[in-house]
């Protein structure tokens, strides 16, 4: 490679990880930072007297705290139910022949092109006929049904990879079929689980318009907390705690997807690849 | 005695496996029926309805009322060009930055695989925060896009980005394209790997330049890639609310009001329900339009619905 090419490659890379990383580096600087140092003009980024005083207001309000938890819940909870729901039917379409298969998998990925504000319109009606708003048994339900095609069409695909032979040998040695897909097919395809899982949690912990029309107090998730912290900004100006909120939102995704990476690129790029 | 053949069809067709593979997918059927065909069917039906809040749910068939109503609203009929236009410019933005993106990523340099995971992290933010998070960086006082170019010279007065419509409205496809690079360019990056890196190699024997190495090579080995990275990117954008919600909450003077913005407001602050169902009528027909459009041009149908799922 020559000199001039390297240069403009590493000078890219730099654009690149500028791009990505600078929108969030800015964040933390918000919610580092004291008030003063951002208003003077030009800004004072005199990184010496960091202020964690905006971290410890947001641990200390109870109700941001608990909508971290009620994100916590229902996205671990959906994450679960979608992986045993979907395991089932990803193996039943993998591995068993019968007919329909086509059909249900057609059905199930036909319902992912529609917008999800035309599901949540009646299911506001209902929810409230029923008195299932602000639960977060309800929000568990609306998200697994929500991610249960892809997550079987995903899962359906890795199973597929596992050696057939490995289940007859379980087999012969008298396992029943759903006994081989949890002692043999579950556990050689486990990191083909935790990209999904990783995927489902994400999508969970990051979804705002349902949980924002759907809950109240008793489950508002943290989307739906820092969106109202947001909409505070322009009477009470606290820029520090709408960054440190944002921070907290972001964090655990990220971490997730930083520290996972390799089965979820393996999830990301492979799904795609397959087709 | 033989049994007859209709009852021997029958029972081939519930022989032990078709009943464990339907039993292994009831739940996931029940679900998907119950949480989504029959909303998404209901749907439809409120979309020819004026439904009245006040008293329990109270439906009254108006036809095509709903559909008439939208040509007197303002809103809508604001925010459905403005939903095109967003998704265009994000679409046409995000493909030409991803293929960027990818190419350099695909190049062998030190510390490669970190910095493709870094470039990763915004994929993984809600777009809910990246709404926040472009708010404090696009902010007339605390933005950082205003620090910046103020001291290094390059505006004399702070500008005040969000409270212009014009402005706003392309704050908002900047945020969703940081949102949308980083799985469009992974997608991207997994086919260039699968480029041969022989074709090239022969081509430089022949001669071409840098240039026509894209030109014949990459381009036409990223086609389907590339439609289908179209697809979901403007599937997506066609939809953007929280980006949107957090950024500019709808303004100025609603001036950032998107197709979806719109719904929710009708819906849900406003409670006219059988309307807005009418109004996301009209987004799915522009969503599907759209995706037809793609479609169409990929001519690889199965391969491409495949794809809508990975993303949504």
């Amino acid at each position: 490679m020559t000199l001039g090419r390297k240069t403009a490659l590493y000078l890219a890379v730099v654009v690149i990880l500028l791009w990505s990383l600078l929108p969030l580096v800015w964040m933390l600087v918000v919610a580092l930072l004291p008030a003063d140092n951002l208003n003077s003009r030009p800004v004072n980024l005199d990184l010496s007297k960091l202020d964690l005083g905006g971290f410890a207001a947001r641990f200390g309000d109870g109700s941001f705290r608990n909508a971290m938890l009620h994100s916590f819940i229902i996205a671990s909870a959906t994450t679960l139910a979608c992986l045993l729901i979907g395991s089932l039917a990803g193996y039943s379409l993998a591995r068993i022949r019968f007919s329909g298969k086509s059909l249900f998998m057609g059905a199930a990925l036909a319902t992912q092109m529609i917008p999800g504000v035309i599901l949540l319109i009646p299911i506001f009606l209902v929810f409230r006929q029923l008195g299932l708003t602000d639960s977060m048994l309800g929000l568990v339900l609306l998200y697994s049904a929500f991610l249960l095609p892809y997550s079987i069409w995903l899962l359906r695909g890795f199973f597929e990879e596992v050696p057939i032979a490995l289940e007859q040998a379980a087999r012969l040695d008298g396992c029943s079929r759903v006994g081989a897909l949890f002692r043999i097919i579950i556990p050689v395809a486990a990191p083909g689980l935790a990209a999904t899982a990783i995927f489902l949690y994400i999508s969970t912990w990051n979804e705002f318009l349902f949980a924002l029309v759907l809950t109240l107090q008793n489950s508002k998730t943290a989307t739906v907390a820092l969106a109202e912290i947001q909409g505070q900004i322009f009477g009470a100006q606290d820029y520090t705690a709408l960054a440190t909120a944002a921070v907290l939102v972001i964090l655990p995704p990220v971490l997730i997807a930083v520290l996972l990476n390799r089965y979820l690129v393996r999830s990301l790029a492979e799904s795609a690849v397959k087709g | 005695m033989s049994s007859p053949p209709i009852a021997r069809r029958l029972q081939r067709a519930f022989d032990a496996d078709t009943r464990l593979g339907l039993a292994l997918l009831a739940p996931a059927a029940l679900i998907i029926g119950f949480v989504l065909l029959v909303p998404i069917a209901t749907a439809l039906f409120m979309a020819f309805n004026s439904i009245n809040l006040q008293r329990s749910p109270n439906w009254t068939f108006n036809g095509l009322n709903n559909f008439a109503l939208i040509g007197r609203d303002d809103l809508a009929l604001a925010a459905i060009p403005r939903s095109i236009y967003f998704a265009s410019l994000t679409v046409v933005l995000v493909i030409v930055a991803s293929v960027g993106v990818a190419i350099v990523l695909n190049e062998p340099f030190r510390g490669r695989r970190l910095v493709r995971l870094l470039a990763l992290i915004p994929w993984s933010v809600a777009p809910l925060a990246a709404g926040s998070t472009w708010y404090l960086l696009f902010y007339y006082s605390y933005g950082g896009i205003n620090a910046v170019l103020y001291a290094l010279g390059i505006i004399p007065e702070y500008i005040s980005w969000l409270t212009d419509a014009t402005l706003a409205i392309n704050a908002a496809v900047i945020g969703q394209v940081w949102l949308s690079i980083p799985l469009a360019s992974l997608l991207i990056l997994a086919r260039l790997q699968g480029i041969p890196g022989m074709l090239y190699k022969a081509a430089m024997v022949d001669g071409a330049t840098a240039f026509q190495r894209f030109r014949y090579i990459t381009l036409p080995g990223l086609r389907t890639t590339l439609l289908i990275v179209i697809l979901i990117t403007t599937i997506i954008s066609l939809q953007t609310f929280d980006l949107i919600f957090a950024l500019t909450r709808g303004g100025p003077a609603l001036g950032t009001v998107v197709l979806n913005y719109a719904i929710y407001q009708r819906a849900f602050v406003d409670l006219r329900i059988g309307y807005a169902a009418s109004l996301a009528l009209i987004l799915f027909g522009i969503v599907l339009i759209a995706s037809l459009a793609v479609l169409i041009l990929t001519r690889q149908r199965r391969q491409a619905q495949a794809y809508v799922a990975v993303t949504e």
